[in-house]
């Protein structure tokens, strides 16, 4: 089983919050899902003990909703989301520090990619 | 699982720069070749330079590898056919003579001064081909140009291993010269074997003398075969990082793994008035000397999602500098980085696990080097600087950077490194030295290593250049060894 199986469904819920910060309106489901899509890639093509690892932390930061709104973080609402990924970004501890790194630095890198390639393709190019 | 057995002269393993180029001169002088490569076979071409279609075909793990310590620091390495070639900037330095003559010492290696090694690098630029970009240094280079002479400091136009043709219309098209273009059609044409998608598990030692190699080729959406590849030699040119791991997990142990160097980097991104960034130039060459080969300022590659990752984060009005993101550059300083790494085989997983402590003195050198990179770009027009220090809101004045000269903080930095050497230390003296001076493991009769590993130090420029001098200056000694 690809690491990345047991939380596609929160890696969807980051790229949506990743996606919205990158969006003037309402993030473009479209994009949220490549996005999340290729973060899932970006776990399983990771040494496997990063993969695990990286893996375990998300499934953690997921329970860990129920401190911001009592539910696990995919199912809190948008705001509420950002919020706690601000505070996980936040934290002393340098690990949740790298871990919130990864989702929003690849999250943006590959949103912007997708923003390239929409470009590219209305333009003819 | 099919099985296949296989049998060569010489098993190379790797087919970047160092292995290519091995490969190649040993085919061309009639021996029995097998070059063996993990990733697949995509060639120039295959996708946008540093797309993520790239870095999904051609970058391990698909993009960034970190390498752990108190301050992480992220690592690439190409993973196809022709390795880092096929991916890097291409830029084409020869280290400076004092850099060799201090390896030569330090290391013992013989004949090593620059005067012996000036043939095998006029060997590189002739047989590859290097060359300047015909129609100017381009927009960022510019930049920095107008920054540098501002303060004072040299800068040069570096040559890149790119082929340029002129079109009807004037204007010139260029292609890069990797691996894939150059040495391994030649290895090819001459009888070599090329194995991509195979990943070499480990050589089966007997004694000093390895005997075999077992190794796993899986095409992508093809059955996996087992390979169990008989030689009479075999060069490991596998990279920095796996070089020293499959050795490792051969049980070739002393002085393997134990030395990792690399050149720490850090960018920002810069905002200036007017639209200026191109990124159809390519990796702008332009390159300040004035602190080499301590540290070196330059300008990456600056497409709209490389800045956008330079902006992530909390920056107000990013959406609105987006909109005009060709007026931002990213700019970076690398310098020779003072820590010491390690390579290691985990049980259960087959990557290896890399350490690299950033240490107190790179820290202070990569703060130092903030602080110029930002005087440089506020000299040459920049508005405003995003920097590479979570936290850190927009500077718009040099003196926002200064609190760096003494030191970037340990948390909360973003470093990378596309350089990375020095794992199988090449030298006489076996008491520190993995290699002899041509790339012979000491104490083993027919295993060589002939990649970045094999580069006893940090050479302080842009590495592809040294890696093929010195492979092919060891591929000819292989050769004068056995008569040919």
């Amino acid at each position: 089983m690809q690491p990345s199986a047991p939380i596609t469904h929160v890696v969807a819920s980051l790229a949506e919050v990743v996606v919205a910060a990158e969006s003037r309106g309402a993030p473009d489901p479209v994009a949220v899902a490549w996005v999340a899509d290729q973060l899932c890639g970006k776990i399983d093509a990771m040494p496997r003990f990063l993969a695990l690892g990286m893996s375990a932390m998300t499934v953690a930061f997921d329970a860990s909703g129920a401190l911001a709104g009592g539910l696990p973080f995919h199912r809190l609402s948008l705001e509420r989301r950002i919020g706690w990924l601000k505070a996980w970004r936040r934290a002393p501890v340098s690990v949740l520090g790298d871990f919130v790194d990864f989702y929003e630095k690849m999250g943006v890198f590959t949103y912007w990619c997708w923003v390239e390639e929409q470009q590219a393709g209305a333009s003819g190019h | 699982m099919r099985s296949e057995r296989l049998e060569c002269e010489v098993l190379v393993i790797g087919s970047g720069p160092g292995g290519a180029t091995t490969a190649c001169m040993l085919a061309e002088q009639g021996m029995d070749v097998i070059l063996l490569e993990e990733g697949a076979h995509h060639g120039v071409g295959s996708a946008p330079s540093y797309s993520l279609d790239e870095m999904n075909q051609k970058y391990r793990n698909g993009g960034l590898t970190p390498a752990l310590g108190r301050t992480k620091v992220t690592y690439i390495e190409g993973r196809c056919v022709g390795g880092a070639s096929e991916i890097n900037a291409a830029l084409y330095h020869r280290p400076l003579a004092t850099t060799l003559k201090e390896w030569q010492l330090r290391f013992q290696i013989d004949d090593f001064e620059a005067a012996a090694m000036d043939r095998w690098f006029d060997q590189v630029e002739a047989e590859i081909g290097v060359a300047p970009q015909p129609d100017g240094v381009g927009p960022a280079s510019e930049l920095l140009k107008k920054g540098a002479r501002k303060l004072g400091w040299k800068t040069t136009e570096i040559q890149r291993f790119w082929q340029y043709q002129q079109q009807k219309d004037g204007s010139f098209k260029g292609r890069r010269r990797s691996m894939s273009e150059t040495m391994i059609p030649r290895a090819v044409a001459a009888g070599c074997r090329l194995l991509p998608d195979s990943r070499v598990v480990r050589l089966h030692m007997d004694g000093p003398t390895a005997r075999r190699a077992t190794a796993l080729r899986q095409p992508a959406g093809g059955d996996a075969t087992l390979l169990d590849l008989r030689f009479q030699h075999v060069f490991v040119c596998g990279g920095a990082v796996q070089t020293p791991a499959l050795l490792r997990r051969s049980g070739l142990k002393r002085n393997i793994g134990d030395s990792l160097r690399m050149h720490p980097m850090i960018r920002i991104a810069a905002r200036f008035d007017d639209a200026f960034n191109d990124p159809s130039w390519g990796v702008p060459v332009e390159q300040v000397e004035e602190f080499k080969p301590r540290m070196t300022l330059g300008c990456s590659h600056s497409s709209l999602p490389h800045i956008a990752l330079w902006l992530a984060g909390e920056v107000e009005g990013k959406l609105d500098r987006l909109e005009q993101w060709q007026n931002i550059a990213v700019f970076y300083v690398a310098v020779t980085g003072a820590g010491t790494g390690s390579v290691r085989n985990l049980p259960g997983f087959s990557d290896p696990l890399v350490r690299y402590p950033l240490t107190d003195e790179d820290l202070a050198m990569l703060g130092e080097g903030l602080d110029k990179l930002g005087r440089l770009v506020f000299e040459a027009g920049a508005r405003e600087i995003y920097s590479p220090v979570d936290g850190l809101a927009p500077v718009t004045h040099p003196s926002g950077l200064a609190q760096y000269r003494t030191g970037l903080p340990t948390r909360g930095v973003n470093v990378t490194t596309i350089h990375l050497f020095s794992s199988v230390p090449m030298g006489q003296d076996p008491r520190r030295c993995a290699a002899d001076s041509w790339g012979q493991l000491h104490g083993v009769k027919n295993v060589w290593v002939n990649d970045s590993a094999l580069l006893p130090d940090t050479p302080g420029v842009n590495p592809q250049g040294t890696v093929l001098a010195i492979a092919r200056r060891n591929a000819s000694r292989f050769l004068e060894r056995r008569g040919a």
